[in-house]
């Protein structure tokens, strides 16, 4: 407690008036200081000295020091334990130590399977790039809201071999892989084919690709090979066919 | 309890550990208990409130921001349960009461010698406190009773230090006065039997 407070008593010290000023008597601001803990140790005996020499001062301290120790005393508190620890059960319930251990394994278990399965992943697509599980996949939300009018656009202008459109609906949440598409043009047996959205070409080699109903767009669009670039981003061109094959 | 343990328990009553929630109260429920009766002037109110607050912070004790004290986030909790409740339950010492030993008579004062002798008014210290403002009472409070610094005092109650000075200094000035004048009276009161 005597380092709660800054020394600010010096003033109080050097003087101030009391209500009652008679001649050597205590300034009240530096009884304030006292009950505030904020007179320092070295000031306390010349304030208890003067408190001998000032009848007041000295008969003030001791009824506020009376007052405090009354409102110190202890207070004989019941105990809640039960009651809150019911109610706070009733609402979020307490579990047992053997439960939270299984809780904690759970915890960690599942932890473990998810840094594993990353890591996994993470090595597959070192060892094998083109691998299904880290394809190169899209939404086709945008996809699909940017069709019709954008595909027949952009198709012509990156000289696109031509447009297909299934008419099937485009969910949202479907994603497209790279691999096993059935090109729908006629005499085009080799291609890459998709109908993905801001497809990464990871390499420019093309593979035999069928089309596949299950990974269908609304619009598709066929881009000729010349403008895969390794490394680089398709941006909105929907779909990746190898035209030298025709 | 150091903050560190404190902290410790408190992250196993999230996990929902039962004993570490019964340590928490049993560490804190005295000191609320004794703030709350001492704001109130009423065991029940400070009962009920004390019980109401624990229930509330250890239900969200998620919420809780380990940067502040446990305590102050408690006896914040604690006193909105009391501000809310106040208009409910009527402090005992209502400014009727209070202003009787304002009034320095000894009439008022031997007055409550009498409701004293028949127990229905609560101890001195209780009714010490009823005659200050409540900034006064709960100030002198925190920093006599609940041992709060007063940088703490003033964050908790949102007001300045010199402010918070003030209002003990001034509470504690009238709490002296009426202890000695209810003193005084008691010795007259002794004489008067004795006589």
């Amino acid at each position: 407690m005597k380092d709660r407070f800054e020394d600010n008593s010096g003033e109080a010290l050097q003087g101030g008036s009391r209500d009652h000023d008679a001649p050597e008597s205590i300034p009240d601001a530096l009884i304030d200081a006292f009950f505030d803990e904020e007179l320092p140790r070295e000031k306390s005996a010349a304030f208890f000295a003067a408190l001998r020499r000032d009848g007041r001062a000295a008969r003030d301290v001791a009824w506020t020091q009376r007052a405090l120790d009354a409102l110190r005393r202890p207070v004989r508190s019941p105990d809640l334990t039960r009651a809150v620890l019911s109610k706070v059960g009733r609402k979020r319930g307490w579990v047992s130590e053997s439960d939270r251990l299984w809780i904690r394994v759970a915890r960690y278990s599942v932890a473990a399977v998810v840094l594993l399965t990353v890591a996994g992943v993470f090595v597959i697509e070192r060892v094998l790039p083109r691998s299904a599980i880290m394809g190169d996949e899209a939404a086709l939300t945008e996809l699909a809201a940017s069709m019709p009018d954008d595909a027949q656009r952009v198709g012509a202008a990156i000289g696109a071999m031509g447009l297909v459109q299934t008419g099937l609906p485009v969910q949202p949440e479907v994603y497209t892989q790279v691999s096993e598409v059935r090109s729908p043009f006629r005499g085009a047996t080799d291609g890459l084919w998709t109908n993905m959205h801001d497809v990464r070409v990871r390499q420019a080699r093309v593979v035999p690709v069928t089309y596949s109903s299950a990974q269908r767009a609304d619009t598709v669009l066929a881009l000729p090979l010349s403008k895969l670039v390794p490394g680089e981003s398709l941006g909105e061109s929907a779909a990746i066919v190898q035209t030298s094959g025709r | 309890m150091t903050r560190q343990e404190e902290q410790s328990l408190i992250e196993l009553a999230v996990a929902g550990d039962r004993s570490a929630a019964e340590r928490l109260i049993r560490a804190h429920q005295a000191s609320l208990y004794a703030y709350l009766l001492r704001l109130s002037g009423r065991a029940d109110v400070a009962e009920d409130i004390a019980q109401d607050a624990f229930v509330r912070v250890l239900t969200n004790l998620e919420r809780f921001d380990p940067r502040f004290r446990f305590s102050t986030w408690l006896f914040t909790i604690a006193k909105r349960l009391y501000v809310n409740a106040n208009q409910k339950y009527r402090p005992v010492y209502d400014s009727e009461t209070v202003g009787s030993w304002k009034a320095d008579g000894d009439d008022q004062a031997l007055q409550w010698m009498t409701d004293d002798a028949r127990g229905e008014v609560q101890d001195a210290i209780g009714r010490a406190l009823s005659g200050l403002t409540e900034e006064q009472r709960e100030i002198i409070v925190l920093f006599h009773q609940q041992e709060w610094p007063i940088s703490l005092i003033a964050e908790y109650m949102g007001m300045p230090e010199g402010t918070v000075k003030s209002h003990l200094h001034r509470g504690r000035k009238k709490m002296r006065r009426y202890f000695e004048q209810h003193t005084r009276i008691r010795v007259q009161g002794s004489e008067v039997q004795v006589g």
